[in-house]
């Protein structure tokens, strides 16, 4: 055997000989000690290399449970949080195009805003959703000079329409209050404040319109007037705004910053028995039973209060738990 | 199968983000891509999981690559690392050099050397590499001689050129 290159050698130390190949070459080595020197140089050539790559590598985090992958809500997620000038451009063009949807005068408006959802009972998958909230927020404080700049700038450039624009789509599944929830009809009362009940039409008819008319910006003591009572927002959160419908005195919304790049809307108005909202809820009922929620309500103390944003029902509804008078 | 997806992710995970890392050097964004990959493994079930997850996982990192030239995020990025080394300033700074010459040096490696090397460091055998990388199987230890001896003397003459005199041994 004449004298062994340098790819097997290479080979033999990183164990991918086989048998017939090792054994001959330890053999040759044993009797060669040019062979038997290279080898040694080699070997330690094989730990620097290492070394050397060694000193690049993250620093190891535990993996997500593997089940948590599977679900298509964390991947779009994870897109939404990591490409966010993307995410927000494709929201943009998606609320143009419904919004001249929903503003052509022939088109069919009426199959579209059909309540289709709002179940309360919330899909396994998405008892993860909690959890990615909280990732959430860590990866925007991870990220906070790079991608948040970012993505503050292009919150910043848009108007503020742009946070209503991008919940349209969920304006069209909204449903109606499944009966459980609709039946108490005295809304201070206690039990009902934890009710979770489903958006009305009332409401949703009026988010239609949010595309093009400017709901006005109000301030905080004319909320209180319109509603009868301290407007409602989720304690902690930046208040962006408090505006007022173009078209219904009575329904304010605020407006709060989740994060740079996520606002969440709190309409509200103080909460009436509405017949012609409970019909037209019994009447879309059973459709109501699969499809997840993505738009919740509640009543808080004298007020119905429903929440929108670009969140999984499990997260909005975790936040809506949390609503309180503003200070 | 899945079982066998979720026995590569038990021992391949922490393998597929450091490859992705020493790829997209940005240690979040390669946990997203390793996640991503094992995330397709489990819509595709493929045969063998492990070099089907590094295949993909190679090219999310080119296409990340792609973007981030398209976007001149390079100085970002290498800024925003030392928000994941954990320990003193000093150490972090230290840290942060190292990974840099790493880097560099990395670089200097031909694009098919550099990939055998950081397959056969993410632990793929040598026939895994050879069907990743196109090589002949028979080539792959030379292709590993050959990307270990350039990746040792890039980086210790990359420390030269920086100004640290002594190296590391």
């Amino acid at each position: 055997m004449s004298h062994v290159d340098e790819g097997t050698l290479h080979a033999y130390l990183d164990g991918e000989l086989s048998p017939p190949e090792h054994a001959a070459l330890e053999i040759h080595i044993a009797q060669c000690a040019p062979c038997s020197a290279r080898l040694a140089e080699e070997r330690s050539l094989i730990e620097r290399a290492s070394a050397v790559l060694s000193a690049a590598r993250p620093s190891e985090r535990p993996a997500p449970p593997l089940n948590e992958l599977a679900s298509p809500r964390r991947r779009g997620r994870r897109i939404l949080g990591a490409r966010l000038p993307f995410a927000w451009a494709a929201t943009v063009v998606l609320a143009l195009g419904i919004g001249y949807y929903l503003h052509a005068p022939e088109s069919p408006v009426a199959p579209a805003q059909e309540p289709k959802a709002v179940a309360t009972n919330v899909p396994a998958a998405d008892k993860l959703e909690g959890r990615d909230l909280q990732r959430r927020r860590d990866v925007r404080s991870a990220r906070s000079r790079e991608e948040v700049s970012d993505s503050a700038a292009s919150v910043s450039t848009e108007p503020l329409t742009t946070g209503t624009v991008a919940l349209q789509p969920r304006a069209q599944l909204r449903g109606a209050a499944p009966v459980r929830a609709a039946e108490p009809a005295a809304p201070s009362a206690r039990h009902v404040d934890e009710a979770i009940v489903q958006a009305d039409n009332r409401l949703a008819g009026l988010r239609g319109r949010l595309v093009s008319s400017q709901w006005t910006v109000i301030s905080r003591g004319s909320a209180r007037t319109l509603l009868g009572a301290d407007p409602v927002g989720i304690p902690g959160l930046a208040a962006r705004g408090i505006r007022r419908s173009p078209t219904d005195a009575a329904t304010i919304v605020v407006e709060q910053q989740l994060d740079s790049t996520t606002v969440i809307q709190l309409f509200q108005r103080a909460a009436t028995v509405d017949g012609a909202a409970l019909g037209f809820s019994q009447r879309f009922n059973a459709q109501a039973e699969r499809a997840p929620a993505e738009r919740l309500a509640r009543y808080v103390g004298r007020l119905r209060v429903e929440i929108a944003g670009p969140l999984t029902p499990d997260s909005l509804n975790r936040l809506l738990e949390q609503v309180q008078p503003l200070p | 199968m899945p079982e066998d997806i979720a026995e590569v992710y038990r021992s391949t995970y922490g393998a597929l983000v450091r490859f992705l890392y020493r790829k997209v050097w940005d240690a979040e964004r390669a946990e997203d891509l390793a996640q991503e990959a094992f995330a397709r493994a489990l819509v595709h079930r493929p045969e063998k999981a492990r070099g089907w997850l590094f295949v993909v996982a190679a090219n999310m990192a080119r296409d990340e690559a792609r973007r981030a030239a398209r976007e001149k995020r390079h100085l970002t990025l290498l800024k925003s690392e030392s928000d994941f080394v954990h320990g003193s300033p000093e150490e972090a700074i230290d840290a942060d050099t190292q990974r840099t010459h790493v880097r560099a040096a990395l670089e200097q490696l031909t694009p098919r050397d550099r990939e055998a090397l950081l397959l056969w460091d993410s632990g793929l055998s040598y026939d895994e590499i050879a069907a990743q990388t196109g090589l002949a199987r028979g080539a792959v230890g030379t292709t590993l001689a050959r990307a270990r001896r350039r990746l040792v003397e890039a980086y210790d003459a990359g420390l030269a050129g920086g100004g640290q005199h002594v190296a590391r041994g």
